[in-house]
């Protein structure tokens, strides 16, 4: 694909120079959004209760009672979606929110809404994020909703079903209710997904409710023992979809009440019907994303490739452009669109109770948004919206939605790179960036068509899954790898917990006291590994389970490639392709531990008068928080190899050989496993804010980490530990691509990595084209050593640790935490400091500036 | 004859005090729970608005939630349930030492100083107790949930002297 409209080098150029304020629109609109965010003007996020009541309400009509579940899921969005309040809350060009809210938390009761039923009182002036929410909402969500829902939710369903059947996976609800073993997101969630757009755009709704009556009728005709169940499912589409026009009738009606003229022709065009314009594409995508919400938690449901998705549309207008005033006009007015619904997709986050907040404090919806990249046939598809794209994300420089930019080296122009790396550097985060020939090598991998892989688009954090075809589920499993290292050194246990009835928690472990070498040391801890990935995996799939029969997603099947064709809901395996994903926290930490081990264990091999057991030895030194053992938790500092760090005191690649053992184990060990649809898991490294969570509650590791220290983030090497900015990229690429031997490569983190890098700013940036170059080079330099992805917080130790003292001073400081964009001053103290702590490179020296040098440093 | 020197005097009282305080927490504990328990009993039989938490337009709330410590230094069952009063029926909680066998949920503390931390925190944090190890449950997470904000409306009842609900 190549540039339209901005094609010569001036009209990039002129783009480039845009600034919000020659938008008044949009200008307002982020005056308005900061307001909230900063809790400005009586202004802030608020609870928005609408959805609960009127779901709750379909969901307790007795005529309703008798519907097959799929049916009766589908009519609770059709009334939720047709008895909305409408609002129009600004001058938003674009039709439809999520709440009833300038920015709303919605309640998903089904889910896990009821956290927040303790804080009712408090949730609009506890200290941390507060959202306001009104004493009457309160208490109809003390009386009329929550009652409804305690014990219908998606996790105590699983949990009834487990008791009932005396299921072992009772033994994996325990542990993941610990909190610190593992955590499945099937309990909250299933979102975490691409849907497919391009079926509504093209055809309209009404097209797509006529296809799915005409498959209800043949589902009804037939003989086959599911046909009843695939002619309910069919019904069931239809009814959500109705649902959709009835909230954009609505819409349309409001609109010309109040003599919104273009909005209200825009909706009479769309959704029903195919769009013919850029401004009707966008307004229908956005009505079908509010309505996937009605559906589904806004959590990490993510709009997919943009700048391809709506680029035909775009092209609709730039071809009835004949004048250089008419096609500049259409720059604008696209630029004003794209603002437009970057606002719409930030006016809603999660409902996080107080209690969450040190897991997952900060969080947006993270919706994800990909750019750029190669199109199907491995053309270069970057185009006039993807740099459009690109110019609202610096104009705006907002959390939501998380913009992701793909990067093909041979493909891409240069000036797609220069624009990636101009949009971090002004919005000193945004976007991340992804290596196409990597990812795509990783799908193709999980046998998706090369096709589809090249069509691959970020799920919320930094997941890749094809386009509408891949029902990706990509938090089934958040593991904490340092749970199976305490576990290991501690014969199957993990002190001070305790489970009743489970003493060890694994009763198959190696004691330390057998163990001689390294080696017999790592089975020690494959055994603890495979059993929390086989406890993880057992609840996922008994949560998926839980999904298809109580919880069936027959809007959110609308959109997607494979339930019209197979007449079956995503949750039960519609999907062209099926898969879940498996995430991992503390892998640096748990790699710095076995380095660390196997450094011991050659220092005291090699010293004859040493009869000690090391391993034994490092036990001990654990268990006692390194207390009366400083000297050699200085030595392991000092000494260890450290991932990625070069390899030093003639140790080799030990550090590199153990980081490739645990991936390769953890991509063998999950590939195996089935999930409830049919797929298989897929291993990943990112974090979210859990690193530093779980770490404030984590024991001492053998890494020399003390207790209740942050862990790594992602697959961040650990903090202050890798100096040399190289060998850190090296590293890291050395894992997304393994190179065994000549001719055989293999990718084994098909799920996606977040790998997080600060560097120092430079004083106009921008401006300095070496910076802007090195900047450049290095993502090039990293893709081509085989990284996967990386993102950056472009700040120094001196903003952050100020920011932190005076948040007031700095609002709208955005970050990268371990996938999404945060505002800094939204986060916990623990991720604060994890931000603050992290290993800052100076992009000239290519060198860690260390913490400990420029405490007290400002720019 | 000499006394014992100022510093194991101080060791002695400082040994003493937390004798007393480990006493206080192991054996008041059951009493102390109760105590709480026979407040929000009564608040939900002299408070309509309180009341409506446990029987609200359709729907009454039956729960058996079970208290315990590790160290058996707590065991109390608190019950919701109806009572008939003449031809009428109503819902109520009753309390008493022991565990019941069937519960809905069983809230387990890591001894009687975990429960004390718990009921006497300003703004108890479920999540951060579980995490500490100190509390542990079994069963519904939604009923925990639902007690949580009852025993909030209670202490909000208790400072205001009124109550919405």
């Amino acid at each position: 694909m190549s540039r339209m409209l901005l094609a010569p080098d001036a009209a990039l150029e002129a783009l480039s120079k845009r600034s919000l304020e020659e938008s008044p629109r949009l200008h307002r609109l982020k005056t308005g959004y900061l307001d909230i965010i900063e809790r400005r003007n009586g202004k802030g996020v608020e609870v928005c209760v609408e959805r609960a009541l009127l779901i709750t309400k379909s969901m307790r009509a007795p005529e309703n009672a008798r519907d097959p579940m799929v049916i009766r899921r589908a009519k609770a969005i059709n009334d939720y979606l047709s008895n909305r309040e409408i609002h129009f809350h600004d001058d938003n060009l674009l039709a439809g929110a999520t709440t009833s809210k300038e920015m709303g938390a919605p309640v998903y009761p089904e889910f896990l809404g009821m956290s927040i039923w303790p804080e009712l009182d408090q949730i609009s002036t506890r200290t941390s994020n507060p959202q306001k929410l009104s004493a009457e909402d309160a208490m109809a969500l003390n009386l009329e909703v929550f009652p409804y829902w305690m014990d219908k939710t998606v996790l105590e369903r699983t949990r009834t079903r487990l008791t009932q059947e005396s299921s072992d996976t009772l033994l994996a609800l325990d542990l993941m209710e610990r909190v610190s073993f593992f955590i499945n997101g099937g309990g909250a969630v299933i979102s975490h997904t691409v849907p497919y757009f391009q079926d509504v755009l093209k055809h309209g709704l009404l097209k797509m409710i006529d296809e799915a009556t005409r498959m209800e009728h043949a589902a009804s005709g037939a003989v086959s023992p599911d046909a009843a169940a695939k002619a309910h499912f069919y019904r069931a589409m239809q009814i959500s979809m109705h649902g959709i026009l009835a909230y954009a009738n609505n819409l349309r009606d409001k609109a010309d009440r109040l003599g919104l003229e273009t909005m209200r022709d825009v909706l009479t065009q769309v959704p029903a019907h195919p769009a013919t314009s850029f401004h009707q594409a966008v307004n229908a995508l956005w009505l079908c994303h509010v309505a996937i919400l009605a559906e589904n938690v806004n959590m990490a449901m993510s709009p997919g490739r943009l700048d391809q998705i709506l680029y035909p549309y775009y092209c609709m207008d730039a071809e009835k452009c004949t004048t250089h005033e008419s096609k500049q006009q259409l720059i604008d007015r696209a630029l004003e669109l794209i603002g437009c619904l970057w606002f719409k997709i930030a006016d809603n986050t999660n409902l996080v109770p107080e209690s969450a907040e040190k897991m997952f404090g900060g969080a947006g919806s993270v919706p994800a948004v990909t750019v750029g990249g190669i199109d199907r046939q491995e053309e270069d598809a970057v185009n006039d919206l993807t740099y459009l794209m690109l110019k609202a994300t610096q104009m705006l420089s907002i959390r939501d939605p998380n913009v992701n930019a793909r990067l093909h080296l041979d493909k891409n122009p240069p000036e797609y790179q220069e624009w990636i790396a101009q949009t971090i550097l002004k919005t000193r985060a945004i976007p991340a960036v992804y290596n196409d020939e990597v990812v795509i090598a990783s799908l193709v991998g999980q046998k998706i068509k090369l096709e589809d892989a090249r069509d691959y688009a970020i799920v919320g954090c930094v997941e890749p899954t094809t386009s509408g075809q891949s029902f990706a589920e990509t938090s089934a499993i958040l593991l904490n790898l340092t749970a199976a290292m305490d576990m290991t050194l501690n014969e199957g246990n993990r002190p001070p917990l305790e489970l009743e009835g489970h003493n060890p928690i694994n009763p198959h472990f190696i004691s330390l006291e057998g163990i001689d070498t390294f080696e017999e040391f790592l089975a020690a801890f494959r055994l603890q590994l495979e059993f929390l990935v086989d406890q993880s995996v057992s609840l996922a799939n008994a949560l998926g389970e839980s999904h298809r029969d109580w919880l069936p997603s027959p809007l959110l099947s609308c959109f997607f490639c494979g339930p019209m064709t197979h007449g079956k809901d995503l949750t039960d395996g519609g999907a062209t392709y099926n898969s879940s994903g498996a995430t991992h926290v503390g892998f640096a930490d748990v790699c710095d531990s076995l380095n660390a081990i196997e450094w011991l264990a050659t220092r005291y091999d090699e010293d004859e008068d040493r009869d000690e057991n090391p391993f034994e030895v490092m036990r001990d030194a654990v268990a006692h928080d390194f207390e009366g053992y400083e000297e050699l938790r200085q030595l392991i500092l000092a000494q260890a190899p450290k991932f990625g760090s070069l390899s030093s005191n003639g140790h080799g690649n030990i550090a590199q050989r153990n980081a490739q053992w645990l991936i390769t184990l953890l991509f063998d060990l999950y590939q195996h496993k089935d999930n409830a649809r049919g797929g298989v898991y897929r291993p990943a490294f990112w974090t979210m804010t859990n690193h530093a969570g779980l770490g404030q509650v984590g024991r001492a590791l053998p890494s020399g980490r003390k207790a209740k220290q942050v862990f790594s983030s992602g697959i961040t090497p650990v903090s202050q530990s890798a100096k040399d900015l190289l060998a850190a990229y090296n590293a890291v690429g050395g894992l997304c691509r393994l190179d065994h031997e000549v001719g055989s490569v293999k990718y084994p983190i098909p799920g996606g990595i977040a790998l997080n890098m600060k560097y120092t700013p430079f004083f106009h940036s921008l401006d300095n084209p070496h910076y802007v170059k090195g900047f450049r080079d290095l993502i090039t330099g990293y893709f081509g050593a085989g990284g996967m992805q990386v993102q950056f917080t472009v700040q120094d130790y001196g903003t952050l640790l100020e920011a932190k003292e005076h948040p007031e001073r700095f609002p709208d400081l955005i970050v990268r935490v371990s996938g999404y964009s945060a505002y800094f001053k939204d986060l916990n103290e623990a991720m604060q400091n994890e931000l603050i702590t992290r290993s800052q490179y100076d992009l000239f020296a290519r060198k860690a500036v260390l913490l400990n040098q420029t405490k007290g440093e400002s720019s | 004859m000499t006394g014992p020197t100022t510093a194991v005097r101080k060791v002695r009282l400082g040994w003493s005090v937390r004798r007393l305080i480990a006493q206080i927490e192991n054996e008041l504990s059951d009493d102390f729970l109760i105590l709480l328990l026979d407040a929000m009993r009564l608040a939900l039989a002299i408070d309509p608005a309180y009341h409506r938490n446990i029987e609200y337009g359709g729907d009454v709330f039956n729960a058996t939630y079970v208290f315990k410590s590790k160290d058996g230094g707590v065991k109390v069952t608190a019950r919701f349930e109806p009572v008939r009063i003449l031809l009428f029926k109503r819902q109520r909680l009753r309390v008493r030492k022991g565990a019941a066998k069937t519960f809905d949920v069983e809230i387990t503390f890591l001894n009687a100083k975990a429960l004390w931390e718990f009921l006497l925190a300003e703004d108890p944090d479920v999540f951060a107790f579980i995490l500490d190890n100190k509390l542990q449950t079994q069963g519904n997470l939604n009923y925990v949930m639902k007690f949580g904000y009852m025993a909030n409306r209670l202490k909000h009842l208790t400072k205001l002297g009124t109550a919405t609900a």
